[in-house]
């Protein structure tokens, strides 16, 4: 039961922290990233190859890697950040104009994410394809005691997804979230009041796509196997499920889609008693009561369990 | 010199020319009209000015500046502020975040801080009481009724400090007490400096206010001179019968 409830915790908050980085990009500016998978993935991998011994010391001397660096967990999560932030700004930079329509955005960030599922899965060389990057060393998993190293890791994402929630919280609050949220409902009308709609566009996506990877980079150590199997077009739904269940455009939306999607749904249904083919049905069940949710959530709901409100400004201190 | 120059602009919209060679000026302190029928290209000629549309050929200069092409922020930072025809209020943010984020500056500093500066506020306060609407700051926009919304739209532009303001229709739709609102901030902002260009189809109301008066037919300006001038002008009164 325990053990249940770590592990239902820890993939609550890993939804948390990518629905958030969406949040960031659909919720407050209005850009439709039908891609975040494909960010997710770029975190996972550019942190699982950085951490990776060479094959010749995991013993998967088969494996083919464009880097093994076998440097510890925190380079990883920093060159993760760094190379998904070139990524973002370069796709940023070509996509995001004052006037690019909301479609644009969508298409091209679900063309990224296939693409970059292509590339690992064709190009063997990148980061051994299909079979994926094995044999990851988990950050102080010598120190944890083995078999509580779930408990470890719960609390270090429960810390990043309070982060993340009160990093969100502060943008929407700030002067510069005001101007995001401005775009998302009148980019004309805020570059005629004297904003660079371009650029705050790209900023934003870079912040999402940086959240993320950031998630990505988090996932890589627990799992500690990196494969393409893992980044599916479901998560990108999931993601969204979550972000428009939970109610976009507040830091709370996502917090409260992932308790309810994630942890209610997902992980609550491992409760009922289900043996042989009914548990399969479960499972397959599960995806459908999602969707279904997502449909009628969009259609009555659209503001999501947590609507988001227009906020009253507090004057800054003197 | 004019505050405002347009010389030989032209925009096409594939085989419509909308603005067809159009050269008038606006003078500083004035409150220039311009006036048309529907499809004269009023709405395409204050695109172009405020960088919405960028025109095909010739020049706009302001304050002797060229600012031909330039993007719409970059314009608004001249000095020059714009409102639209149809009101382009944020209408899920509240009637005081529709004024405070033209203040907001454009660099990523603007996600430091977390409160907007007491003065801003005070300013954003001054301007909706100066339009009327000051008790309403905390509604979200979309609650305001549509003259309510040009009222607010007016307030946000005078927050970026602009020498020019391009009002489209100020008076369109509006009841005739607010109209009368309007017109009377107009003339008290006027007074301070400000010039303004404004499309209007309500005769009185550019009668009264202007100083100065565009006529555009076809794309192209037939005449500009003084209200009463443009009154007795027989072609004035062809382009709207359509008989030009």
């Amino acid at each position: 039961m325990i053990d249940f409830l770590v592990t239902a915790g820890i993939l609550v908050a890993f939804f948390v922290i990518l629905a958030s980085g969406l949040n960031l990009q659909w919720g407050l500016t209005g850009l439709a990233n039908l891609g975040p998978v494909g960010f997710f993935a770029l975190g996972s991998y550019v942190s699982g190859l950085v951490m990776i011994p060479p094959p010749e010391v995991t013993g998967f001397v088969t494996d083919t890697f464009v880097i093994s660096l076998g440097l510890p967990w925190p380079v990883g999560l920093v060159a993760a950040l760094i190379v998904t932030g070139v990524v973002a700004t370069v796709i940023g930079w070509m996509l995001l104009r004052t006037d690019t329509a909301p479609l644009f955005v969508a298409v091209i960030t679900l063309a990224f994410a296939e693409i970059f599922f292509l590339l690992i899965i064709t190009q063997k060389w990148l980061a051994n394809g299909f079979n994926g990057i094995r044999g990851i060393d988990r950050p102080l998993g010598n120190l944890v005691e083995f078999g509580t190293y779930e408990r470890f890791f719960l609390v270090v994402m429960v810390v990043a997804a309070a982060l993340v929630f009160w990093f969100v919280r502060h943008v929407e609050a700030s002067p510069y979230g005001r101007v995001l949220k401005g775009i998302r409902e009148d980019p004309a009308a805020v570059a005629a009041l004297g904003h660079d709609v371009r650029r705050f566009r790209i900023s934003a996506f870079v912040l999402g796509c940086l959240v993320l990877a950031l998630a990505g980079a988090l996932w890589t150590p627990f799992v500690t196997v990196v494969e393409p199997s893992a980044f599916g077009t479901e998560q990108t739904f999931l993601v969204w499920a979550v972000l428009i269940i939970g109610g976009a455009g507040n830091a709370w939306g996502p917090l409260v889609g992932g308790l309810v999607i994630i942890g209610l749904i997902q992980q609550g249904t491992r409760f009922l008693p289900a043996t042989g083919e009914i548990a399969e049905l479960t499972v397959r069940l599960r995806g459908v009561v999602i969707g279904l949710l997502f449909i009628l959530f969009l259609r009555f709901r659209p503001k999501g369990l947590v609507p988001e409100r227009a906020r009253r400004i507090l004057p800054e201190d003197p | 010199m004019p505050l405002l120059q347009l010389r030989d602009v032209t925009k096409a919209y594939g085989g419509i020319i909308a603005v067809n060679g159009a050269s008038f000026d606006v003078a500083e302190g004035e409150i220039t009209a311009l006036i048309g029928p529907n499809g004269a290209g009023k709405t395409t000629a204050f695109d172009t000015i405020s960088g919405v549309v960028v025109p095909d050929s010739g020049a706009i200069t302001f304050d002797g500046e060229d600012i031909t092409g330039l993007m719409s922020h970059v314009i608004t930072k001249h000095g020059l502020g714009r409102t639209f025809q149809i009101t382009r209020e944020l209408s899920d943010m509240t009637v005081l975040e529709n004024m405070v984020v033209s203040t907001i500056s454009n660099d990523l500093g603007s996600l430091l801080r977390s409160r907007i500066a007491a003065d801003e506020r005070d300013r954003a306060m001054e301007l909706l009481a100066f339009v009327g609407i000051e008790r309403l700051a905390d509604e979200p926009a979309k609650s305001l009724s549509y003259g309510q919304r040009k009222l607010l739209e007016f307030a946000a532009v005078l927050m970026t400090e602009p020498r020019l303001i391009l009002l489209d229709e100020p008076a369109g739709g509006v009841n005739p007490a607010l109209l009368e609102r309007i017109m009377d901030r107009i003339e008290e902002i006027n007074r301070k400096g400000v010039s303004f260009l404004i499309v209007e189809h309500n005769m009185d109301v550019v009668m009264r206010l202007s100083h100065s008066v565009v006529v555009m037919a076809h794309g192209q300006v037939i005449l500009q001179d003084t209200p009463q001038v443009v009154r007795e002008d027989h072609r004035v009164l062809d382009a709207y019968l359509g008989d030009v």
